[in-house]
C-alpha cells in the first residue's frame, strides 16, 4: 500500500523532496529506487520477519517501505534497549533476521547491515515489479508509559486509511519529532507520504537544534507530544514565523500550554490530535481549547465513536491495528474486532459542552480513599510561572496508601526555591488538602518514553540522569 | 536507618511536629510542644490522617524509616522519639 503511494508519486513528483535526514535531501523519485534495491536485497535474503535497530534516518524509512514492498514483517525497536533486550524482542516475535549497523551480542537471530542486503541485490539479477509480493505488515510497540510495552499488529492500508489527504498541505514540510519506532512516527510516515509532502528529521530534540532545523529547512508543520512543546515553549523566547501548523498529541494539553504556543508562533494553526497504538487516530480538534466538545459523543455516523462510563472514555474505531502480538508470533496474534468499544483507560470530566482530560485509570492516586487524578494537579502546577514540565504522582504511605508528590523541572535562569514557593502558594490556593503535593522537588529532568512523561510513581529520590530528549 | 545518639532524636522530631502543624496553620515553637501531648483530637495537637501520613514522610525522609510503616501508630512525640532510640540501641 505505502509502496504503491510512494511509486505513483515517484512518477509524478519526481524531484519533490521526500525526507531531509543529517546526510542528504531525498528526493521521491531516489527514494523510489532506493526502496527498489532495498526490497530487492530482503527477498534475496529470505527473511520474513525483520527488527530493525537503526536510528531515524532516511534510511530506515525506505527499510519500513521496502519490506512493506518484500511483503515482510518488521518491527523497529527502541533504539536505547539492551542487547539483551532486543533479542528477547527478536525472540519473542520469531524474528529472523535483526538489520543494525554494528553487530549485537548476544543475540541468536540473524544480523544483518543495509549495506549488506545491498550488495546482495547488486549480485544478483533485479526482482520485476510483479516479483514483489507487497502487502507488508508492521509491528509497532506500544508507548508503555505506564507499564510494559504491548505489540501490535498493523496493516499499512490501516494506518494509511487513517491520513487525510489534504490540497493545502501538499508539498508542506513536515518535522519528525516523534520517533520511528512508535505509533506517532509511522503515522507521521504515512500522512507524510500520503501528501506528497516532505520530513525533515532533526539531528535530535535538543531545543536549539530543533528551532535550528524548523528555520534552516523552512518547515511548515511540526507534531510533538505536549511535554515536548512545554520544555520547547518554556525555553525558546523568540517567535518561529514559518510555522503554518502545530500539533499536539499523545497527552492531554493543558490551555496555558496552547496560550504560550499562540504566544511563540503567531502565524500556526494549533490542533490536538487524540489516538492510541491501539485505536489509531481517533478525532482532533483545532479549537485552542483543551479537552474536546461534548458533541462528538453524539454522531453515530462516525467511523469512530465515543462514549464515557463512569468516567472513562470509550472508543469503537474501524480504524486501528489488527491485533496483539503475543509471544509466538502471528500464530498468536489476538484478533481485535472492529465493533468492539474499547475502554482507553482515560479519565474524563464533561463541564458544560465540553470533556476535560483528567488522567489515566492507572494513574489515579488513592489518598486515604480520595481519589486524585494527577492531570488536575499537573495543570495547577503548569500554571505556575516558570515551570517548563510536571509530573504528580503518588507515594506509597503507611497511614493514607498514598500520598501525592510533585517533580517538576524549572526555568533554568530562575531560582527553583521560589519556583516551588510559588507551586506551593498555587496549590493551596487552588486544590483540595488530598490534592496538594506533599512534596515539591525541582528536578533537571523529567523521565520520557516516546517524548512523554514515563507515568508511574517513582520515589522522590529517584536519581534523574536521563534527560528529556533521551526517551528510554 | 541513621544511627544516631538517643538525644539526638528529640529535637529533629520536634522539628518535624512543629513543621506539619506550620503546614496546617498551627505555629508551634519546636522544642515547645509536651513530649506526650496527644498528637490527635482537640485535646491534643490536633493532627488529623493526612496530616500523620505526611509526618510519617517527612519521618522516613529523615531518618531512614517511620514508626508508622512499622504499624506503630505513634500517638505522641515521645512515642516516636522512644521508636527511634529503640531502634538505635
Amino acid at each position: 500500500m505505502i509502496e504503491r503511494v510512494l511509486q505513483a508519486a515517484a512518477f509524478r513528483d519526481a524531484q519533490q523532496p521526500f525526507i531531509i535526514d543529517r546526510n542528504r535531501v531525498w528526493s521521491y523519485a531516489a527514494s523510489w529506487t532506493a526502496v527498489r534495491r532495498m526490497a530487492h536485497g530482503l527477498m534475496v535474503s529470505g527473511a520474513n520477519r525483520l527488527v530493525a535497530y537503526m536510528d531515524d534516518s532516511a534510511e530506515l524509512i525506505h527499510l519500513l517501505i521496502a519490506a512493506s514492498l518484500a511483503g515482510k514483517t518488521i518491527l523497529v525497536a527502541n533504539r536505547l534497549c539492551t542487547a539483551e533486550e532486543l533479542a528477547e524482542v527478536a525472540s519473542n516475535l520469531s524474528a529472523d533476521m535483526v538489520i543494525s549497523p554494528a553487530t549485537i551480542e548476544p543475540m541468536t537471530t540473524r544480523q544483518c547491515s543495509i549495506d549488506a542486503i545491498l550488495t546482495v541485490a547488486e549480485g544478483t539479477g533485479q526482482h520485476s515489479p510483479s516479483d514483489f509480493a507487497g502487502q507488508g505488515e508492521v509491528f509497532i510497540l506500544t508507548s508503555g508509559t505506564t507499564g510494559r510495552s504491548k505489540c501490535a499488529a498493523y496493516a499499512w492500508d490501516r494506518l494509511m486509511s487513517q491520513v487525510h489527504r489534504r490540497a493545502d498541505q501538499r508539498y508542506s514540510r513536515w518535522l519528525l519529532l516523534y520517533q520511528l519506532n512508535h505509533f506517532a512516527g509511522f503515522q507521521m510516515v504515512a500522512h507524510v507520504i500520503s501528501n506528497t509532502a516532505c520530513l525533515v528529521i532533526p539531528q535530535s530534540l535538543d531545543v536549539a537544534r530543533v528551532a535550528n532545523a524548523i528555520e534552516s529547512h523552512a518547515v511548515t508543520h511540526a507534531s510533538g507530544t505536549p511535554t515536548f512543546w512545554r520544555m520547547f515553549a518554556g525555553m525558546r523566547r523568540e517567535r518561529l514565523r514559518c510555522l503554518r501548523q502545530i500539533t499536539l498529541g499523545g497527552e492531554a494539553a493543558t490551555s496555558d500550554l496552547l496560550e504560550k504556543l499562540r504566544s511563540l508562533f503567531p502565524d500556526a494553526s494549533i490542533s490536538q490530535v487524540y489516538a492510541t497504538t491501539e485505536l489509531g487516530s481517533c478525532f482532533s480538534t483545532s479549537d485552542g481549547l483543551p479537552g474536546f466538545p461534548a458533541s462528538l459523543l453524539d454522531d453515530a455516523a462516525r467511523p469512530i465513536q465515543l462514549k464515557v462510563i463512569d468516567g472513562e472514555l470509550y472508543v469503537r474505531s474501524v480504524n486501528g491495528m489488527s491485533g496483539y502480538v503475543s509471544k509466538g508470533g502471528t500464530d498468536s496474534l489476538v484478533q481485535k474486532r472492529a465493533d468492539d468499544w474499547v475502554a482507553t483507560g482515560d479519565l474524563v470530566t464533561q463541564v458544560g459542552d465540553r470533556f476535560f482530560f483528567r488522567g489515566r485509570v492507572s494513574e489515579t492516586v488513592n489518598v486515604g480513599g480520595v481519589k486524585v487524578n494527577p492531570l488536575e494537579v499537573e495543570a495547577c502546577i503548569l500554571a505556575v510561572d516558570g515551570v517548563l514540565a510536571a509530573h504528580v504522582f503518588g507515594r506509597p504511605n503507611p497511614v493514607t496508601g498514598s500520598i501525592v508528590v510533585a517533580e517538576i523541572v524549572c526555568d533554568h535562569d530562575r531560582s527553583s526555591e521560589s519556583i516551588i514557593a510559588a507551586v506551593r502558594e498555587a496549590c493551596l490556593r487552588s486544590l483540595t488538602r488530598y490534592q496538594r503535593p506533599r512534596f515539591v522537588e525541582a528536578v533537571p529532568s523529567l523521565k520520557t518514553v516516546n517524548r512523554k512523561v514515563r507515568r508511574h510513581a517513582s520515589t522522590i529520590t529517584l536519581s534523574h540522569s536521563i534527560s528529556a530528549e533521551h526517551d528510554t | 536507618m541513621t544511627n544516631l545518639p538517643s538525644t539526638a532524636h528529640r529535637p529533629r522530631v520536634q522539628t518535624i511536629v512543629a513543621q506539619v502543624c506550620a503546614d496546617k496553620g498551627i505555629i508551634l515553637r519546636a522544642g515547645s510542644i509536651d513530649d506526650e501531648a496527644p498528637l490527635y483530637g482537640v485535646n491534643g495537637i490536633g493532627l488529623d490522617s493526612l496530616d500523620v501520613a505526611v509526618l510519617s514522610s517527612l519521618l522516613e525522609k529523615e531518618f531512614g524509616d517511620d514508626p508508622f510503616s512499622h504499624g506503630l501508630f505513634a500517638r505522641s512525640i515521645g512515642e516516636i522519639i522512644r521508636f527511634y532510640e529503640s531502634a538505635a540501641s
